[in-house]
């Protein structure tokens, strides 16, 4: 019962104001402590408990996550082009991506290895049209 | 005539694959209970359910990334989906085969399983096989995206052997708990 009650707060307040589902994703992943794999979050553990913070924080990363594991690669890459241009220099972040691939470290602990794989590649591919596309932009 | 040649083939080949199994019995170690529970687990949450498998497969995404007109980018896709969809279908099968040794070493011996559960068992098995192997032929031949069908009918298949698993299973547990309750001791594999 608090653990619904602590996802609801958690839609409810904080997840409702991210724009788009990969902004969510990046940031539950990042309320992760990479050492235990726990996540972290004031003002929920103070409203119920840190166990109860935890749980909910990690069911929300699961959904959230799911959602666009199994999101369809034309929707997806618009997502993507939502949250990039949204917050950041598009050039910027598409080569630090293609770099440094951080998208491996959104996926929850209790992933299955076939949407983890799946999930990689969507976004690998998703990224190499990003990128495609704003090198033909410069061109023209 | 070539009814009499297509049925003694079949049965041959069905002799053939039973003496095999009998044969690999004793060849190599038991599977414990635990671990057939745990590759059925493993099929039913991570390598059956439809969307995953499906999404892997979907035309609707090669179909956007060809209007992209960047073949580059084509060619790592169908990669990808390759390497993806045999990663499900090798993994499908080894927790298969495990299911299948399961029974084969140690259920058949400690269950009494009925003639009709085991022949289900075995035409599934085989039936699965021979799925699998045209789904790798089709993914090879024409690629992940045309391989959608094929795909289905292995997972149909593969739902159907773990249907009859989990009963061999749960026969098994039960058996291993009565014996525990009356003191026996579990038949030597």
């Amino acid at each position: 019962m608090e653990l619904s009650a602590a996802v609801e707060d958690l839609k409810k307040h904080t997840l409702v104001s991210l724009r788009g589902e990969i902004a969510r994703l990046i940031y539950l992943a990042s309320t992760r402590d990479y050492n235990t794999g726990k996540y972290h979050h004031d003002g929920l553990a103070l409203r119920f408990t840190q166990e109860i913070a935890n749980q909910a924080i990690g069911k929300c990363h699961e959904e959230v996550f799911r959602r666009v594991a199994e999101t369809p690669l034309e929707d997806l890459v618009s997502q993507l082009q939502e949250y990039i241009t949204g917050e950041y220099r598009e050039d910027e972040v598409i080569a630090a991506w293609l770099k440094l691939e951080p998208y491996r470290v959104v996926i929850p602990l209790t992933c299955d290895p076939l949407s983890a794989k799946l999930f990689c590649s969507n976004l690998m591919i998703a990224l190499a049209i990003l990128e495609s596309r704003a090198k033909n932009r410069a061109k023209n | 005539m070539t009814q009499i040649i297509v049925s003694v083939a079949i049965g041959s080949l069905l002799l053939g694959i039973a003496v095999y199994w009998f044969l690999q019995a004793d060849a190599s170690p038991k599977v414990h209970l635990s671990d057939a529970r745990e590759a059925l687990g493993c099929l039913q949450s991570t390598f059956l359910p439809v969307s995953v498998v499906d999404r892997v497969l979907d035309y609707n995404d090669f179909v956007f990334v060809r209007r992209q007109k960047e073949p580059g980018i084509l060619r790592t896709l169908e990669t990808e989906r390759r390497a993806i969809a045999m990663y499900w279908v090798r993994h499908t099968r080894q927790q298969m085969r495990l299911l299948m040794s399961f029974y084969v070493k140690s259920a058949r011996r400690s269950s009494g399983l009925s003639a009709a559960l085991e022949l289900k068992l075995a035409l599934n098995y085989l039936v699965f096989l021979a799925a699998c192997n045209a789904f790798l032929g089709l993914i090879w031949l024409r690629g992940p995206f045309h391989a959608q069908k094929v795909a289905r009918r292995t997972r149909t298949v593969a739902a159907r052997f773990c249907a009859v698993s989990e009963k061999v299973v749960a026969l098994t547990e039960s058996r291993a708990e009565l014996r525990e309750a009356s003191g026996q001791q579990w038949p030597a594999g």
